[in-house]
């Protein structure tokens, strides 16, 4: 690695020095191993599956894990393994949609508050110090209750609840960045508000910004997953993981793993976005990018 | 202190002023008429629509229906549940004790198994303990609660038979949803613990009770706890609201009778006097929680000025 001769220091980029930390990470390997499965499988699903995730055979029902049969067949006969498959694309989508709601506007909300101050700031984190009180699911449920249940409304309910951590977030990386010489050099050169909020201060807050969207997915995919559980996410005949084990309650003694594999599936996906997004935050954490 | 607790609860009342907005403008936020839509379903005259417009007061100015809301609350009249057309005060205060049982019972448990686990991982620190623990840590915080609850009533119900799967009658159906919460609860306090006592047995006076002599097991759980303690007990509050969250869902697999059971039926069932109620129950609980929690950790840590 090229090292600077006045400094001794590493002279690559930030952004490939950081890279270069979080693929030596072992948690980084194994969480990204994870996600890089479950991406290939939602892209992947018609190639993978072996059935129609949709297609009913009440002769086949409730058939254990084996012949023709990879992880068994629900109550109604249909193939585990490929609604497992086909679900990872819905799980990817909530993560996707929800996690983008909560960030953009978060970001435009703390931005916006952060950078003008005063009695707006007051209000709206007040406001927002009340909404973190109805912590993840309650104010996801908060929202379903307003919208109905479905799963576009249990993204917006799950994308909603996200809003605060990321509004309070930005907001205290705005409020210190306002203060350094380059917003006053920028400012003192006619620059807008808009345009010093948007290019001079959210490229230097958006590593933050980074780690939490990493860190919300996993939370994100619980809560929809919770959501479709008690029926009011993804409705049948969804594969959506949560949307499997509705009514699996009765299948415990019979057929253990309509329980068992939709769950290991939420499981993996969330462990795998935690390890990510906790090698993220150590990498990205200002204090481990010295010396 | 008692000043301190006073301005605390002063402090409540804009709080509270902001929920019970929030609370009522659910009603309002809602898209397409509220009273068609309670009365989805059923086949209503434009008599009856019009009835029940008036006899819920939507027929009123908003501030009107607002200073309304706001006096009925106080005197503890939530209105009328729609489809079981009792008083919706009467409807909560049966199932409320359920819930709270059960979430600080997981809050028990939760604090048992995640101090241990979290004292344990950082004294022994980078040995089988403690990636065993952390390990299970990292599971618990990524399994989804009802998944939990459901292997544990397969279990301990269906395989074992020690505890009945469903129902909240008796303090054995307590057991296994609270069990489920509070393990996944204990996963994240055992690892907030594990850093937090890792931080402070760094610190100067930890070395200095080492230096004078002190025994080992008196510089970690008189000295370095006590003080690691003290982010725990802040998050407290965080995690009630969390359990209160989780009991929702887990009411549900257990079919356990709490607020969280009735608030499913009343989202299905459009019944916004009980889902204005319960979101007001909630959000009322979390914030005299988060009161206490505020008192106690002015208790805890003597550094907490109360001007």
């Amino acid at each position: 690695m090229p090292k600077d001769q006045t400094t001794g220091r590493h002279s690559l980029p930030v952004w490939r020095l950081m890279l270069a930390r979080i693929v030596r990470k072992r948690a980084a390997q194994i969480g990204g191993a994870i996600v890089l499965v479950l991406v290939i499988t939602a892209l992947a699903a018609p190639y993978i599956a072996t059935h129609d995730p949709f297609e009913r055979n009440m002769a086949q029902r409730i058939q254990p894990p084996g012949d023709g049969h990879l992880l068994g067949t629900d109550d109604l006969g249909r193939d585990m393994f490929s609604r497992i498959v086909y679900g990872s694309r819905i799980t990817l989508q909530i993560g996707l949609i929800s996690v983008g709601i909560s960030a953009v506007v978060g970001t435009l909300v703390g931005l916006l508050v952060g950078y003008v101050g005063g009695l707006l700031d007051l209000m709206v984190m007040r406001a927002i110090d009340i909404l973190m009180a109805f912590s993840g699911i309650l104010l996801a449920l908060v929202v379903v209750a307003i919208l109905g249940p479905s799963l576009e409304n249990a993204m917006i309910a799950v994308g909603i609840s996200g809003i605060p951590e990321f509004a309070r977030l930005v907001r205290g990386s705005t409020v210190s960045v306002r203060q350094e010489m380059y917003i006053e050099a920028a400012q003192s050169q006619g620059a807008g508000s808009a345009r010093i909020m948007f290019l001079h201060v959210l490229p230097n807050i958006i590593s933050p910004i980074l780690v939490l969207t990493t860190l919300r997915f996993p939370a994100a995919i619980l809560t929809a997953a919770s959501l479709s559980f008690v029926g009011l996410g993804a409705q049948p005949p969804s594969p959506e993981w949560g949307a499997l084990l509705v009514g699996a309650r009765v299948h415990l003694r019979r057929a253990p793993w309509i329980v068992n594999y939709p769950g290991f599936a939420i499981m993996f996906s969330v462990l795998g976005f935690n390890l990510l997004g906790n090698a993220l935050r150590d990498v990205l954490d200002p204090r481990e990018l010295q010396g | 202190m008692a000043q301190y607790v006073a301005r605390r609860l002063l402090l409540l009342i804009p709080v509270l002023l902001g929920v019970s907005i929030l609370v009522f403008s659910m009603r309002v936020l809602v898209p397409g008429d509220p009273v068609r839509i309670m009365l989805f379903g059923q086949a209503a005259t434009e008599e009856r629509v019009e009835q029940l417009r008036q006899h819920l007061g939507l027929d009123q100015p908003l501030h009107v229906q607002y200073l309304r809301y706001m006096r009925n609350i106080l005197r503890g009249d939530l209105g009328t549940s729609i489809r079981s057309r009792r008083p919706v005060t009467v409807e909560i205060l049966e199932r409320y004790p359920n819930t709270i049982r059960l979430t600080v019972g997981s809050l028990l448990i939760a604090a048992a198994i995640g101090l241990v686990a979290g004292v344990v991982s950082a004294v022994y620190k980078d040995t089988w303990l403690d990636v065993v623990s952390m390990l299970g840590a990292l599971l618990g915080l990524s399994m989804p609660h009802f998944w939990l609850g459901l292997l544990l009533m397969m279990f301990f119900s269906v395989r074992l038979r020690w505890f009945p799967a469903m129902g909240s009658a008796t303090l054995r159906h307590l057991v296994l949803p609270a069990m489920t919460l509070g393990l996944i609860t204990s996963a994240m306090l055992a690892r907030l613990v594990r850093s937090s006592m890792l931080d402070v047995l760094q610190l100067d006076y930890v070395r200095t009770a080492r230096a004078k002599g002190l025994s080992e097991r008196v510089v970690t759980y008189k000295h370095a706890l006590r003080n690691a303690l003290i982010p725990a007990v802040t998050m407290l509050g965080l995690y009630f609201g969390y359990l209160l969250g989780g009991s929702f869902v887990i009411e549900i697999v257990f079919s356990y009778q709490g607020i969280g059971e009735a608030y499913l039926s009343a989202i299905l069932g459009r019944d916004f006097p009980l889902i204005q109620g319960i979101v007001l129950v909630y959000a009322v609980t979390i914030a005299v929680v988060n009161l206490v929690v505020d008192c106690m950790y002015g208790i805890l840590d003597p550094q907490v000025r109360y001007d």
